[in-house]
């Protein structure tokens, strides 16, 4: 568990990568924000900063600019930096289980196109499909939290 | 999202992967052959798990598969949940070979071994097996027959 001081860093550092993420050019985004061990606490020494994109439209450049552009924006920080670019439709199609973790842990920096109303609809939708989050060790995940026989299903979405 | 898609899109990778290990064992291209028998194994675990609940970001999803498991060991039949368990020790056993297959690994005399020189026929041979097994389990549990 960290320590009030080491909460206190983190907090401090969180602050310093938002200001260097909403000093580049954001041009072409809908959203950015931080997510993983950044805003859950448990960023350590050896913690990468992970940041998502969030865009309207995906190129077959469009990961690789906004790795690069983010990478190099965060460099003075000394940490890997793993980009995740997700558009507005993948995620409002909920189109794999971890939108649901991006969408109950990631902090918004940036928000041009209301994503994070986006996230909180997701939110609701995940629930009211009969999911919840649980620990899973050190790690909480949404879960269906009960069995289901073979050939079960249940869907997310947001409508 | 529908679990049985997200199940379905794991479990293809995980055969896609088990297409390659058989075809690199076959070339003798063992370091490849185990790269992507360790692959299938974990694909074939979060293929299970995602039926139920968000995979966790790791290469050893066994224990996530094991937690599944103990909270409903009552609900599902004994040789269901023993091949499940199976499945779920297969992956973190071979969890290791996901950076020893890339890197390699120090041996006990504080060498350290190339992952060419590491992946022996032996153990491309096992992770195969394992593979094969691992994805048969899922396959079967998820009900795919195409």
């Amino acid at each position: 568990m960290n320590s009030i001081n080491d909460n206190i860093a983190v907090a401090e550092l969180r602050n310093l990568i938002k200001s260097a993420i909403l000093k580049l050019d954001l041009h072409g985004a809908q959203g950015v924000g931080i997510l993983g061990s950044l805003v859950r606490g448990d960023f350590t020494d050896k913690s990468d900063i992970d940041i998502f994109v969030v865009v309207e439209n995906k190129q077959e450049e469009t990961d690789s600019f906004w790795k690069r552009k983010m990478r190099e924006g965060l460099k003075s920080f000394g940490r890997d930096t793993t980009v995740l670019v997700y558009t507005l439709k993948g995620l409002k199609e909920i189109n794999n289980w971890y939108v649901l973790r991006l969408a109950s842990e990631g902090i918004l920096i940036y928000d041009k196109a209301n994503v994070q109303e986006l996230f909180k609809k997701i939110i609701i939708a995940a629930k009211d499909a009969g999911l919840r989050e649980i620990k899973r060790g050190d790690s909480r995940v949404w879960s269906i939290n009960r069995w289901l026989k073979k050939g079960e299903t249940f869907e997310v979405r947001v409508w | 999202m529908v679990n049985s898609e997200e199940s379905k899109r794991w479990l293809n990778q995980a055969e896609n992967c088990l297409i390659s290990a058989q075809k690199t064992y076959d070339i003798n291209e063992f370091r490849l052959s185990v790269q992507q028998g360790q692959s299938c194994i974990e694909l074939s675990c979060k293929a299970i798990i995602a039926q139920f609940e968000e995979p966790k970001w790791t290469h050893a999803p066994g224990s996530q598969l094991y937690s599944i498991i103990e909270d409903f060991k009552n609900s599902e039949d004994l040789s269901v949940l023993e091949s499940l368990r199976k499945l779920a020790a297969h992956a973190n056993e071979v969890e290791n070979w996901h950076a020893w297959s890339v890197y390699g690994k120090e041996d006990e005399n504080g060498k350290w071994v190339s992952a060419s020189d590491l992946c022996t026929t032996e153990i491309a041979r096992k992770l195969l097996e394992m593979a094969k097994i691992s994805f048969e389990i899922a396959s079967t549990y998820l009900c795919v027959d195409d």
